[in-house]
């Protein structure tokens, strides 16, 4: 069976090419990440260039230069056009260089509860809507957990070897037992 | 969990191409990735296969072009590149067949083509 790869990158390291060559080829990859993720979002609309070009009164040959031009070169107002055709909105997340995965996880947590307590506020003097937003309370907590819970189930962790702890009364113990059978014997 | 692999002969005839042509092998390994990606997101050869930079080949198979290189040096003068691939859902996998230009295509789809008989055996 071949070695299988999670990215073109990894196709690329793997294969006996100068140095200075492969990094060559994979800085123009890594170049268009904003670009490539523009033709993956517009696939997931189920939606062709030509329909995206009608959306925005472009022609389709604009629409293939953005999907392929370098991240650099991608301006805010065509991501602003290309994410209002897609029906989505855009949000601009700028985070301290080099922050953990971990630390991650916790401001994405922490963003969950501040929308939470948003819906708290807004369904606040509305019977209905602070039962509704309970129920979500409950939905949101079952979820994660289960989510959460799948991620750790996909680790295989073996598991620990017993630790066998021996004190000195039992030491003394078991030579007193060896010293018996040895006087048996 | 979609992977990439590549099939035997691929790496070398790879090797070959970039010596000559960097610039369209580089568009094209770009143009690839996004192809991956949408493989990834929307696990939907189909949609895939609708990009703009996709040319329909036998047996399933399909070529991606270098649309979107650089010209640096001559204008107009970029190799027409085709990367061949064949993407199936059975195990998620995208297979690596081969590159080559307009020169060698007859020949690069007849071997492309018989590469992808046998992986239909295999899977």
């Amino acid at each position: 069976m071949s070695k299988r790869y999670g990215s073109v990158v990894d196709v690329l390291q793997s294969m006996e090419l100068p140095a200075d060559q492969k990094k060559r080829q994979a800085d123009y990859i890594k170049a268009r990440q904003l670009s490539r993720l523009l033709t993956v979002m517009r696939s997931q609309k189920n939606m062709s260039q030509k329909q995206a070009a009608e959306k925005l009164g472009w022609s389709q040959g604009r629409i293939s230069k953005l999907e392929t031009k370098e991240d650099r070169a991608v301006s805010v107002g065509d991501l602003l056009d290309y994410s209002n055709a897609l029906d989505l909105e855009m949000s601009i997340v700028f985070l301290p260089r080099g922050m953990k995965i971990v630390d991650r996880i916790k401001i994405y947590a922490l963003e969950m509860v501040k929308l939470l307590q948003r819906l708290v506020k807004l369904s606040k003097g509305d019977d209905g809507m602070e039962q509704a937003v309970h129920r979500f309370h409950d939905e949101c907590l079952n979820n994660l957990i289960s989510l959460v819970g799948d991620s750790q189930k996909s680790m295989c962790i073996k598991p620990r070897k017993e630790l066998t702890v021996i004190g000195p009364s039992q030491v003394g113990q078991m030579i007193e037992e060896e010293d018996a059978d040895l006087a048996h014997a | 969990m979609w992977g990439i692999e590549q099939y035997t002969g691929f790496e070398n005839q790879y090797k070959k191409f970039v010596k000559k042509h960097e610039n369209e092998a580089s568009a094209t390994l770009s143009n690839l990735q996004t192809y991956f990606e949408v493989l990834k997101e929307t696990n939907n050869v189909q949609m895939a296969n609708q990009q703009p930079f996709i040319h329909p080949e036998p047996e399933g198979m399909v070529a991606i072009d270098q649309r979107g290189a650089k010209i640096e040096k001559k204008p107009g003068k970029l190799k027409a590149t085709r990367l061949y691939v064949y993407a199936t859902v059975v195990n998620q996998t995208l297979y690596l067949l081969g590159i080559g230009d307009k020169d060698s295509q007859k020949q690069d789809i007849e071997t492309c083509r018989s590469k992808v008989k046998r992986i239909k055996k295999e899977v």
